[in-house]
């Protein structure tokens, strides 16, 4: 471990409640922050941290509902996209399988609405294809998109179809200009604008899925090296940097963009799990996507 | 879309989207003209409906962001009969537009000057605790919408806080109105701390509802780990109808309208700088959004969720809006509007909202 990852751990296991974290001190535990907290001890790969990870994966298995799906926090049992996230953390742990095998039977049977778009075209994607929902019975998005598709591929997944049709998706959201933001690439013919956690986050989703010099990759990369340098928010710094190193895209100022972070920010929760991952790196082996490759997307 | 993509019958609390066995199961897209003249005929009778309201609305001449923002707050709130002793040891919620970051076209979101502006009024005034909460529809990055719109510096500057609502601790409403079929709504616990709540929107165009301004910029109060980046559970159940019931939940208790520069064309993103050189301020947010709209040379009631707000939450009619500071007529500058969207500007006359419905909104319900 850095000095860096050991002080970012240090911060994190302040935070946490009950073997859990929430998105703020004092606040609920949460389902997503806790994944990430605990994706980020076992990524010390010390003792400790598996330990805390361990604590981390059990506290979301109490989180789950009967249909498989997992909820936002003991509280919120709905709404499902946090499904994805106990998949990851379970997955990298290899604990919990009979929660995940229901968890991923959930993903498989959770569907985004879609639609035939006529002319004139609205959307500058195609809503017809299927991906994941942040809501039961509304349209899919990047975000849990990605997720699941990081999910099913952990879990052995890959060449499922859902999980083809979700990469599918990734890419026909992609935006011309690079980069990926919460799912529209163009509406009315005005194309939006990228935003640099999504294009982390989906590229971590496509990692080994593709060849490299895939122009929608290189865009993509090139649309975060030259976001980056200007941004020091903790979670599109971190994700950023998450998705660059999934392609072996590492930066050499990331230790320092870290810490200039770290000073401008008082960094809790998710924030501080996400900067943790990107400094320790290895996301794309801990949550075994390096060995699962997607037969192709068609 | 069939029926079978659509959400499953009685899924228990903290569901979204049941649809209840009264309702018809209907397709994805829908037409606009059949819920338009539905809408009309439903809402010819909005000047009855609201003929018992009155509501006050302030218009104030602001030509840039550059002039004492501070002194033409102050003095509108004072003109609307709020002066200290109405804020003094009382905690204050501003809630700007920050729908997503963007270098290129800060006139997406909500002035960091006006902003700024505000918190330096209500603390003059004697405010307990004044803070800046929003929920980014567009963007979980809080930290990045704060610094690439202004507000982060500003916040520093002031030494403000500022809330991610998208992350909140939740609490939970009951849907009263139920214009959607939302039996609740899901709601920040931040809203508890708050003794007034202000809205402080952009004044925009908007491409699936004609305008927004500062009843549809409390969409941006609901929580995203609820609802999602974008908060697609509202435009399913249809965004004109989300507003109303966002509003009656939510009871704001003050807007004022960043009209400085404003939006036109393809709102509420990609559209163009306006200048309008106005804030507008009132209490009532469906009189301010009827002003504002009536300063971009829109008519209110031609925009379906002012038409069924009139009565509901607030007067739209001008007659029975008292309007203070400058006349409409001293600062309106028409806004260029989406083709799909012209039927809405002009002098009250035909009552027709229309426009282009979401096209992943089911068919509205008739209020």
């Amino acid at each position: 471990m850095t000095t860096l990852t050991e002080l970012l751990i240090d911060a994190l296991l302040g935070g946490r409640i009950g073997g859990a974290w929430g998105y703020r001190p004092g606040a609920e535990p949460s389902v997503e922050v806790t994944v990430l907290a605990g994706l980020a001890a076992a990524g010390a790969r010390s003792a400790d941290g598996r330990e805390i990870a361990a604590d981390a994966a059990e506290w979301v298995s109490k989180r789950q509902n009967r249909d498989g799906s997992v909820g936002v926090s003991s509280r919120l049992a709905h709404p499902d996209w946090n499904t994805s996230l106990a998949c990851w953390l379970w997955t990298a742990l290899g604990s919990h399988a009979r929660e995940a095998n229901r968890a991923s039977a959930h993903l498989i049977k959770c569907k985004g609405t879609t639609v035939q778009q006529s002319e004139p075209k609205v959307f500058g994607h195609d809503p017809a294809i299927l991906g994941w929902p942040w809501t039961e019975g509304t349209h899919s998005w990047v975000e849990p998109t990605a997720y699941a598709v990081i999910a099913l591929r952990g879990l052995g997944l890959s060449n499922a179809e859902r999980t083809r049709s979700g990469v599918r998706l990734l890419l026909d959201r992609a935006l011309a200009r690079g980069g990926w933001n919460y799912g529209n690439p163009m509406v009315y013919g005005k194309p939006f604008r990228p935003q640099p956690d999504l294009t982390g986050i989906a590229l971590l989703a496509l990692s080994g899925a593709l060849d490299r010099n895939t122009p929608v990759i290189q865009h993509a990369i090139d649309y975060l090296l030259s976001a980056l340098p200007c941004v020091r928010s903790p979670r599109s710094l971190g994700w950023g940097l998450i998705g660059l190193s999934a392609w072996g895209a590492d930066v050499d100022q990331a230790s320092r963009w870290i810490e200039e972070s770290l000073e401008r920010n008082p960094c809790t929760g998710a924030d501080l799990a996400l900067l943790t991952l990107a400094s320790e790196g290895g996301l794309v082996d801990l949550l075994r996507l390096s060995t699962s490759c997607c037969e192709g997307s068609s | 879309m069939s029926d079978a993509a659509l959400p499953a019958t009685d899924r228990g609390p903290g569901r979204f989207g049941e649809p209840g066995s009264s309702l018809r199961r209907r397709s994805f897209l829908t037409g606009v003209a059949g819920v338009s003249a539905a809408a009309v005929a439903a809402k010819l009778a909005f000047d009855a409906q609201e003929s018992f309201l009155r509501a006050d609305v302030f218009t104030a001449r602001a030509s840039s962001y550059d002039i004492d923002l501070a002194s033409i707050v102050r003095n509108g709130l004072l003109e609307l009969g709020l002066g200290p002793e109405r804020f003094r040891g009382k905690s204050v919620l501003l809630k700007p537009n920050l729908v997503e970051p963007s270098i290129e076209a800060p006139w997406i979101n909500t002035h960091p000057s006006l902003v700024a502006a505000t918190v330096e009024v209500f603390r003059g005034f004697g405010a307990r605790d004044v803070f800046i909460a929003e929920g980014p529809g567009h963007c979980r990055d809080f930290g990045l919408t704060l610094d690439v719109s202004g507000i982060a510096e500003a916040a520093r500057t002031l030494k403000v806080e500022t809330v991610d609502l998208n992350h909140d601790d939740v609490i939970t409403a009951v849907n009263r109105t139920r214009m959607t079929r939302l039996p609740e709504l899901h709601l920040p616990a931040t809203l508890r701390r708050a003794d007034w709540i202000v809205s402080m929107p952009k004044l925009k165009t908007h491409h699936w509802v004609g305008v927004t301004a500062a009843m549809k910029n409390l969409f941006g109060m609901l929580p995203g780990v609820c609802y999602g980046w974008p908060k697609n559970v509202l435009h399913h159940m249809g965004i004109n109808e989300s507003i109303i019931d966002v509003n009656a939940a939510i009871k704001p208790h003050l807007a004022i309208v960043d009209a400085v520069v404003g939006m036109e064309g393809d709102g509420p993103l990609m559209g163009e700088a306006k200048p309008l050189g106005a804030i507008v301020i009132g209490t009532s947010l469906a009189a301010v959004d009827a002003t504002a709209m009536r300063l971009m040379g829109v008519d209110p009631a031609k925009v379906a969720y002012m038409a069924w707000a009139s009565g509901k939450l607030g007067p739209i009619a001008e007659a029975h809006i008292r309007q203070r500071g400058e006349p409409i007529r001293a600062l309106a500058s028409p806004f260029a509007l989406m083709k799909q969207w012209r039927q809405i500007a002009g002098a009250p006359s035909a009552r027709s909202a229309g426009g282009a419905a979401h096209p992943f909104a089911e068919p509205a319900r008739i209020a």
